[in-house]
């Protein structure tokens, strides 16, 4: 080898990291917002209730065989109170979309949101801010979103006399290129 | 969990290693730096963060005449990003990682040029903060190029880009490019 070519072969190294490293490159992160149908929010004398498909969206589809991580969850939600009571709540999270009562839910499901307070005769919009002030159990959440399929469970004292409704869930994802 | 732990000892414990043999012919190279930096933190393919702020300070010591290691803490911020949810607009605060670690940078440092390139790559270790999600410490790589300019015998102006990757917790990874620019002070014999 001669000279010229000799006074080069110090970049080898820094090329050969530098592929090394580049295969690091091949991820991003994504952001899925999934509106839930106000018409699919259902009420009972126990529970409001509602389930997420994420593979109804486009993204989780092309990516959910290469999901490395779900980065974040949130919820964000309008709850109208109807009663002459403050009306305080919480949300589980369960794989099991056919549970029946409070109860069941309370001891089954996991609980993501709590200390959720409407006034009487007002409504509360939980936002992104004041989501992450309700938050509870992420780690398992995040478990639970990973498989694409899940129900919501709103527990509150007189479903009825209320209305939860513009529910949206937001999911950040991490995944291969 | 715990191969992490495992992980950052030894590249703790890497870094001594590397430190401690080296530190005889750093004593004796021919010239070492100290500098401060800062620019634009671009994240790479994440929708859920937009364009912040890197500064930091590192140091460097000239082991060989193409080969120096600079020690450095970096400091980068993500901006909030805007999502639209039914209309109304909601801002998700972005966060910030803080980094040490080691680079090596080879290039054209010998000689009487005025100008010098050089490449780098190196190992960090990142802890990670964003509001409403737990924090997270991992391990990183890095690499990129630099352009210096020796305003003077004692004082540099330097350019650079180097993409920063930092593992997540559970799989994946957040790529960043930094454009800094900074200075560096010389020192030590010529």
């Amino acid at each position: 080898m001669n000279r010229q070519k000799r006074k080069y072969l110090w970049l080898l190294p820094l090329l050969i990291v530098t592929l090394f490293c580049a295969c690091f490159l091949i991820a991003g992160t994504w952001v899925i917002t999934f509106e839930v149908d106000n018409e699919d929010i259902h009420a009972s004398s126990h529970f409001y209730k509602f389930s997420v498909n994420l593979e109804d969206n486009q993204d989780w589809k092309d990516n959910k065989d290469k999901l490395d991580n779900i980065e974040d969850v949130v919820f964000t939600f309008r709850l109208k109170n109807n009663s002459s009571s403050t009306m305080t709540g919480q949300v589980y999270v369960s794989l099991d979309s056919n549970l029946n009562t409070a109860a069941d839910v309370e001891s089954t499901a996991t609980l993501i949101l709590d200390g959720i307070s409407v006034p009487a005769n007002d409504s509360l919009y939980v936002d992104m801010a004041h989501y992450y002030d309700l938050l509870q159990n992420f780690d398992a959440l995040r478990d639970l979103v990973k498989t694409g399929v899940f129900t919501a469970y709103g527990i509150v004292p007189n479903p009825l006399e209320g209305v939860l409704r513009d529910a949206v869930v937001i999911v950040t994802i991490s995944a291969g290129l | 969990m715990r191969k992490g732990r495992i992980m950052r000892k030894t590249f703790y414990v890497g870094i001594l290693v590397l430190l401690l043999f080296y530190l005889p012919s750093i004593a004796s190279a021919a010239k070492f730096s100290i500098g401060v930096f800062g620019g634009m933190n671009i994240p790479i393919i994440q929708e859920d963060v937009s364009n912040g702020t890197v500064f930091g300070v590192k140091g460097r010591a000239m082991v060989m005449p193409f080969l120096g290691l600079e020690p450095n803490f970096v400091m980068s911020k993500y901006g909030d990003k805007d999502h639209d949810v039914l209309g109304q607009t909601m801002t998700r605060k972005g966060g910030d990682i803080t980094s040490f670690g080691l680079d090596a940078v080879l290039g054209t440092f010998g000689g009487f040029s005025k100008v010098r390139f050089y490449g780098l790559v190196g190992l960090n270790s990142n802890s990670l903060k964003r509001d409403g999600i737990p924090d997270q410490t991992r391990l990183g790589l890095s690499f990129g190029t630099g352009v210096e300019f020796m305003a003077m015998d004692v004082l540099s102006v330097e350019v650079r880009a180097r993409v920063h990757n930092v593992s997540l917790e559970g799989g994946g990874g957040r790529n960043n490019v930094e454009l800094t620019g900074g200075l560096n002070y010389y020192f030590g014999p010529k």
